[in-house]
């Protein structure tokens, strides 16, 4: 896996935890709010790995519900208490990585 | 409705991860989820490849990845491994027949590890490239045939030629060992609630019946005895009627029980 492609991994956890914290939504409606906000390079099924990872570290609860496609049931998702801590440590680093990056990224600029 | 193709990657998806030894309750639930998200996006006009991203193979290790290992996999293959040699040995040791040489445990061995390997792989392999469909069952009743046709052809090959004998083959002890045996096999699969795998062994068991009839009634093994033939004909009836009880009155209780 290329450094770009590990970054975007470890970001897309962060993005999908805050998109769930803002209220109950399931899978497709995650992906579509995503592409809305412009998140780059995702393929369609990058998702489900990452919710069934924050599902599995207790981030988000999730419950099956009757969907209005009349397919199968559906799986909505909400953040957890847990979650909410996460995704304050996630913000917290992200501005911190954000600014330091930028100032990084500036210089390597100036050295072309 | 789903198009064939996102039916397929569906099915890909739960074999690679049952294969892979994941809890059931895992599979069916990302299964689920996966084709709630493809009714909506083949609705939208999109394909099975958005969610793949272009390879399936891929797409199933990073799902499969995030899933724990049920824990119990390892604990089932073995006692699979063992359910399957009690089939391979038992009906040899009622019957009488049984001899410990290095041909039936090499045969043995062949038939556990490598047949059951080739077969998960085939299995799945015919099911990622053709789904629930009538080609894969016709495929697999093509590779079966002499699947089952090279079982029986080593079995001939392994009497003709039984390599170094480790243990001579006495008509009491095997008996009472495969008596022993297989007592020990349906208690624990009736145990373990398995019904269908204890009626399984029994039958494999029933062909040898005929074997044990003659050399007790008459005290030969000759097939052309008349008496032989009578006994072992009405004990084939008795036991089938008995089978058949059996399984009709389980099955009519496991329907009930899911009715309910």
């Amino acid at each position: 896996m290329s450094v770009s492609d590990q970054m975007m991994k470890g970001l897309l956890d962060g993005a999908i935890l805050g998109l769930i914290s803002q209220g109950e939504t399931y899978g497709y409606e995650i992906l579509e709010k995503l592409k809305e906000r412009d998140f780059p390079e995702i393929s369609d099924g990058s998702i489900y790995p990452v919710l069934l990872r924050l599902s599995k570290k207790g981030y988000v609860q999730t419950e099956l519900k009757k969907s209005d496609t009349g397919g199968p049931k559906r799986k909505y998702y909400t953040i957890t208490d847990k979650g909410l801590e996460e995704l304050a440590v996630f913000r917290n680093k992200w501005s911190y990585l954000n600014k330091g990056m930028n100032n990084l990224m500036r210089s390597v600029e100036d050295a072309k | 409705m789903l198009s064939k193709e996102a039916e397929n990657f569906l099915l890909s998806l739960r074999l690679e991860l049952l294969s892979r030894g994941k809890k059931e309750k895992d599979i069916q639930e990302i299964a689920e989820e996966l084709r709630d998200h493809l009714i909506e996006a083949e609705a939208n006009g999109q394909s099975v490849e958005s969610i793949t991203g272009g390879s399936v193979k891929n797409y199933i290790r990073s799902i499969s990845e995030e899933l724990p290992r049920d824990k119990g996999f390892i604990k089932y293959s073995i006692l699979l491994l063992v359910y399957l040699l009690g089939v391979f040995i038992i009906p040899d040791l009622i019957s009488g027949d049984f001899e410990l040489n290095t041909s039936v445990i090499l045969y043995n061995l062949a038939v556990l590890i490598i047949g059951t390997a080739a077969t998960i792989i085939f299995f799945k392999t015919i099911a990622q490239k053709y789904g629930d469909s009538k080609k894969t069952y016709f495929i697999l009743m093509l590779f079966y045939a002499p699947y089952m046709a090279a079982l029986v052809g080593g079995q001939f090959i392994i009497r003709n030629h039984p390599g170094i004998v480790l243990a001579e083959s006495n008509f009491i002890v095997n008996l009472i060992i495969g008596a022993v045996l297989l007592s020990i096999f349906i208690i624990v699969t009736l145990f373990m609630k398995q019904w269908f795998l204890a009626i399984f062994i029994f039958l494999m068991c029933l062909p040898s019946v005929p074997d044990i009839m003659a050399e007790f009634s008459t005290g030969s093994n000759g097939s052309e005895n008349e008496t032989y033939l009578i006994i072992s004909g009405i004990v084939l009836i008795a036991v089938n009627i008995t089978v058949m009880g059996i399984f009709i009155y389980t099955s009519k209780k496991e329907d009930k029980k899911i009715s309910n």
